[in-house]
C-alpha cells in the first residue's frame, strides 16, 4: 500500500521514466564477440544494455529496421544497403575488419573455384555474402550465371552444406571453421579482398547516447586482448569449436581500435573521412550489382561515437 | 480555533485547495497503478503465452529435424524481448541446448540453476507441465512471470520475463495523461485559491483588521471594502456598525463624562450574597473607594451599609425581588474608604431574564448626606417654631378666652339693662355679639 502511494506520488513528481536497456542485435560473427564477452563477464550494465545474439545478419538488420533493436553490429556494405533502403542509422563505431574469416567453402570434391561452374552456391543474399559471392566470381573467372544462387541464413548454413542442399556455401567464422573441421574444402576467404568488410556499429539517428554501446565495445576489447585464452572459453561455448579452434578463428579478422575507429569515421578539412574513401570501390559494386539505388550520403552516416562517461 | 490554526485562511486555502488536488491526484494515480500493474500483468501473461505457443511448434520441429542452428536462433531471437530476461531450453540429458546468450549453451542446467536466485530457483525445481501446456505465472512477491513447457522431445523450456519494465512503461505512458489530469484540477483549484484570496480573502482579512482594531478600542477603524458581492454588504454592514458604534461610544463617553462629574455614582451589583459589584463608575473614587476593591470582590457592598439600616434594605431588597416593583428608592447609610458614614440615596432598577429571574441590580447612589443633615437642621428648626406657636396659641388662647368672657359679662349686662328697659351701657360689634349671643 505504501509503496503504491509512493509511486502515485512519483507520478505525479517528475521522476524520469525509466529507461529499458538498449538492445544491440548481432549475428554469430566472432568479430562481434567483444560484446558478447562484456555481457558474460558482467563489463557491462545488463539494464543498460542487452546484446541479443541472432544467428545470421538477415535477422539482426531485420530486428533493427523493425524497430526490436535500438543498435546493431553488420558490415559496413549491409549498413549502406539498410540507409539506402530507407532505414534511418547512423554509423558509430568501426568494429573490426574481415581478413580471411569471410569464406567460401565448398564440398570436398570440389577443389578448385572454377570447380563451383554449375554447382548450387548458399549465401545469405541480403548480407555480405553477396560481396564475397561477387569478389569470388571474379575471382574464378565466372559469372552470376554460372552458378546456382540459394538464399540461405547463417543459421542454416552448415545445416545446408553437410545435408547436400548447396554444394558451396559463402559464410564466416565460427562457422567457417566447423566446416574446415568437418572436412569441406575452402575455395576463398576475404584474405583476397583486404580492408573490404569491414563491420560496423549502427544506431538509429534519435538514439544520442552510444558510451554505453562502445564503452561495452572496449571493455569486451580489452578484457578479450588481455586474456584470450580465457576469453575463448567463454565464447567458444555454443559455437561448436574449441578454445583453440576459436583462438585460430579470431586470426581471420583484425579489431579496429577506439581512436582508429574514430578516425576512419571523421572527415577532415576539405577531405572524406577514410572510411569513405575505402569504401569506395565496394560502393561502386553494390551500385553497379543493383544492391544500392544510389550513392550514400555519407555526412548523414557517419557520427563518430563518444563514449564520454 | 486561531490558536489551534496558525496560518490566515486567504494563505491556508488557497494551498488546502490546491493540496487537495494533489492528494486526489495521488489517489487516482494510486487507483491507476493498481489498474496498470493488474492489466499489464495480465497482458504480459497474454503475450508471452501468445509468442511461446508458436515457439513451441517452431522449437518441436526444429528439434525434429534435429536442426539445433535454428533452435539456438528461435531462443536467441527471443532475446529480442526488451521484458524478457532468460531463456533456456533444457536438454533431456539435463545440459542446456539454446539460450538466450551462446555462453551458456553446453552448460548444465544444475549449474545455471544454482547461480539464480533462491525464489526463482524454488520456482523452477517444479517440473514442466506435460505437452503442449504452457505454464506461465507470476512468482509470489515478484515481478518477475515464469514460463515452462515441456517440448518434445523431452526438453524443457523455462522463460522468465520481467514485469517491472513494461509496468515502468506504462506508468511512463500513463503519466503525461496523468499529469494533465491532475495538473488542471490543481491549476484550477491554484487558481481558485488565487482568486478567492484575492477577491476574498484578502478583503476579509481587511475586515477581519478592522474589527480587530475596533476590538481594541480604535472607533475610527472601517472596512471600506469595495464590490457588491456578499463580502462587501458585509463590509458596509460593518462600517454602519462601528459608525453607530462610534457614536455610541461618543455617546458613552459624554455620559460618563457627566457621570463623572456628577455627585450620582453608577453601579450595578450581581444578584448574590453581599451583592458583589460588577460595575461602578470611576467617580467611586471621590467616597475613598479603590474601585478594583469593589469589583474583585475585596469589600462586598452589603458589608459597607451601617448595620442599622443592614436589615431593613436586606428585607426590602429581597421583597423586590421577589415581588416587584423593579423599581425602588432606598436611603441608608453606607461608610466610605474614608471611614465615615455617607447618606446614600439609592435608586435601583432591576433586570430580568426570560423567566424573571433578576440577572442583575442596577442603580445610581446619590450622596445625600448634606441634604439629610439639612433636613434634619430643619426638622429642629420647624419643631421649635411648632412650639414656639403653640406656646403663642395657648397664650393667646388665654387672652383671648379672658376677652371673650368680657364680652360675654358686657352682652350680659347689656341684655340685663335692655330688660330693665336701661339703653345698654356697653358697645359691643355685632359679630361679637352674635357670638356672644351664639355661644353657650
Amino acid at each position: 500500500m505504501r509503496k503504491a502511494w509512493l509511486v502515485a506520488l512519483l507520478l505525479l513528481g517528475c521522476a524520469s521514466p525509466p529507461e529499458p536497456a538498449l538492445r544491440l542485435a548481432l549475428n554469430a560473427w566472432i568479430g562481434y564477440d567483444p560484446f558478447v564477452l562484456a555481457q558474460a563477464w558482467g563489463l557491462t550494465d545488463p539494464r543498460r544494455l542487452r546484446v541479443v545474439e541472432l544467428v545470421s545478419n538477415s535477422e539482426s538488420q531485420r530486428a533493427f529496421a523493425n524497430d526490436s533493436a535500438e543498435a546493431a553490429a553488420m558490415t559496413l556494405d549491409e549498413a549502406l544497403r539498410l540507409a539506402d533502403a530507407g532505414v534511418p542509422l547512423r554509423i558509430i563505431a568501426v568494429l573490426d575488419v574481415s581478413d580471411g574469416a569471410d569464406a567460401i567453402l565448398a564440398r570436398p570434391e570440389i577443389t578448385t573455384p572454377s570447380g563451383l561452374k554449375g554447382r548450387r552456391i548458399g549465401v545469405e543474399t541480403s548480407a555480405v555474402g553477396h560481396l564475397v559471392l561477387s569478389h569470388f566470381l571474379a575471382h574464378a573467372g565466372l559469372s552470376w550465371a554460372d552458378v546456382d544462387v540459394v538464399a540461405i541464413e547463417a543459421g542454416q548454413h552448415q545445416a545446408a552444406l553437410t545435408g547436400g542442399r548447396v554444394d558451396a556455401i559463402v559464410t564466416f567464422e565460427p562457422i567457417k571453421s566447423m566446416l574446415l573441421r568437418h572436412g569441406f574444402r575452402l575455395l576463398y576467404d576475404s584474405r583476397a579482398m583486404p580492408e573490404t568488410i569491414f563491420d560496423v556499429l549502427v544506431v538509429r539517428p534519435e538514439f544520442s547516447d552510444t558510451s554505453r554501446l562502445l564503452a561495452a565495445w572496449r571493455e569486451g576489447m580489452t578484457a578479450l586482448m588481455h586474456d584470450p585464452r580465457k576469453a575463448a572459453e567463454t565464447l567458444a561455448r555454443g559455437t561448436g569449436l574449441s578454445a583453440e579452434e576459436y583462438l585460430a578463428a579470431l586470426q581471420g579478422l583484425r579489431f579496429i581500435p577506439p581512436a582508429e575507429s574514430v578516425r576512419l569515421l571523421t572527415a577532415s578539412a576539405g577531405r572524406a573521412a577514410p572510411l569513405e574513401t575505402r569504401a569506395q570501390p565496394i560502393v561502386k559494386e553494390l551500385l553497379a550489382l543493383g544492391l544500392l539505388r544510389q550513392a550514400p550520403n555519407w555526412t548523414a552516416l557517419l557520427a563518430p561515437g563518444k563514449e564520454g562517461r | 480555533m486561531r490558536g489551534a490554526w496558525p496560518w490566515p485562511m486567504r494563505w491556508t486555502l488557497p494551498f488546502l485547495l490546491a493540496g487537495l488536488s494533489l492528494l486526489a491526484s495521488a489517489w487516482i494515480a494510486w487507483f491507476q497503478h493498481r489498474e496498470y500493474a493488474e492489466a499489464v500483468e495480465r497482458e504480459e501473461i497474454q503475450r508471452l503465452k501468445d509468442r511461446l505457443t508458436i515457439e513451441q511448434t517452431r522449437l518441436e520441429v526444429q528439434l525434429g529435424q534435429r536442426n539445433l542452428a535454428q533452435v539456438r536462433a528461435i531462443l536467441s531471437g527471443l532475446g529480442l524481448r526488451r521484458h524478457l530476461q532468460h531463456a533456456w531450453l533444457i536438454a533431456p540429458d539435463g545440459q542446456v541446448a539454446a539460450a538466450l546468450s551462446r555462453i551458456e549453451i553446453g552448460v548444465p542446467w544444475s549449474t545455471i540453476h544454482s547461480r539464480l536466485t533462491p525464489q526463482l530457483a524454488q520456482a523452477l525445481e517444479a517440473p514442466a507441465p506435460p505437452a503442449p501446456i504452457l505454464h506461465v505465472r507470476r512468482l509470489a512477491e515478484s515481478e518477475l512471470l515464469v514460463a515452462q513447457a515441456t517440448i518434445r522431445p523431452g526438453h524443457r523450456l523455462i522463460v522468465v520475463s520481467d514485469l517491472a519494465l513494461p509496468l515502468a512503461e506504462r506508468l511512463a505512458g500513463a503519466r503525461s495523461i496523468l499529469l494533465t489530469q491532475s495538473l488542471a484540477p490543481f491549476l484550477l483549484a491554484l487558481t481558485l485559491g488565487i482568486l478567492l484570496h484575492g477577491l476574498w480573502l484578502r478583503r476579509a482579512a481587511r475586515l477581519a483588521r478592522a474589527a480587530e482594531a475596533l476590538g481594541t478600542g480604535d472607533f475610527s477603524s472601517r472596512a471600506a471594502l469595495s464590490g457588491s458581492d456578499e463580502l462587501a454588504h458585509l463590509g458596509v454592514a460593518f462600517d454602519r456598525m462601528a459608525e453607530r458604534i462610534a457614536t455610541q461610544h461618543t455617546h458613552i463617553l459624554r455620559l460618563a463624562s457627566l457621570i463623572e462629574h456628577s455627585p450620582l455614582v453608577a453601579i450595578v451589583w450581581r444578584n448574590a450574597p453581599g451583592w458583589p459589584v460588577e460595575f461602578v463608575s470611576d467617580n467611586i473614587s471621590r467616597w475613598g473607594f479603590e474601585k478594583q476593591d469593589l469589583l474583585s470582590g475585596r469589600l462586598q457592598y452589603a458589608d459597607l451599609i451601617h448595620p442599622d439600616d443592614l436589615p431593613a434594605i436586606t428585607a426590602d431588597v429581597e421583597q423586590h425581588l421577589a415581588h416587584g416593583p423593579d423599581r425602588y428608592v432606598q436611603t441608608y447609610r453606607l461608610r466610605d474608604g474614608f471611614g465615615h458614614w455617607r447618606w446614600i440615596e439609592d435608586h435601583t432598577w432591576l433586570l430580568r431574564d426570560e423567566s424573571g429571574a433578576v440577572v442583575s441590580i442596577q442603580g445610581v447612589l446619590l450622596d445625600i448626606s448634606a441634604h439629610r443633615e439639612a433636613e434634619v437642621a430643619l426638622r429642629l428648626k420647624t419643631q421649635e417654631l411648632i412650639e414656639r406657636n403653640a406656646e403663642l396659641e395657648r397664650f393667646a388662647q388665654a387672652t383671648i378666652d379672658r376677652e371673650l368672657q368680657m364680652l360675654r359679662l358686657k352682652q350680659e349686662i347689656n341684655e340685663l339693662s335692655l330688660a330693665l328697659g336701661r339703653a345698654p351701657p356697653y358697645r359691643l360689634p355685632e359679630a361679637a355679639d352674635h357670638e356672644a349671643g351664639a355661644s353657650p
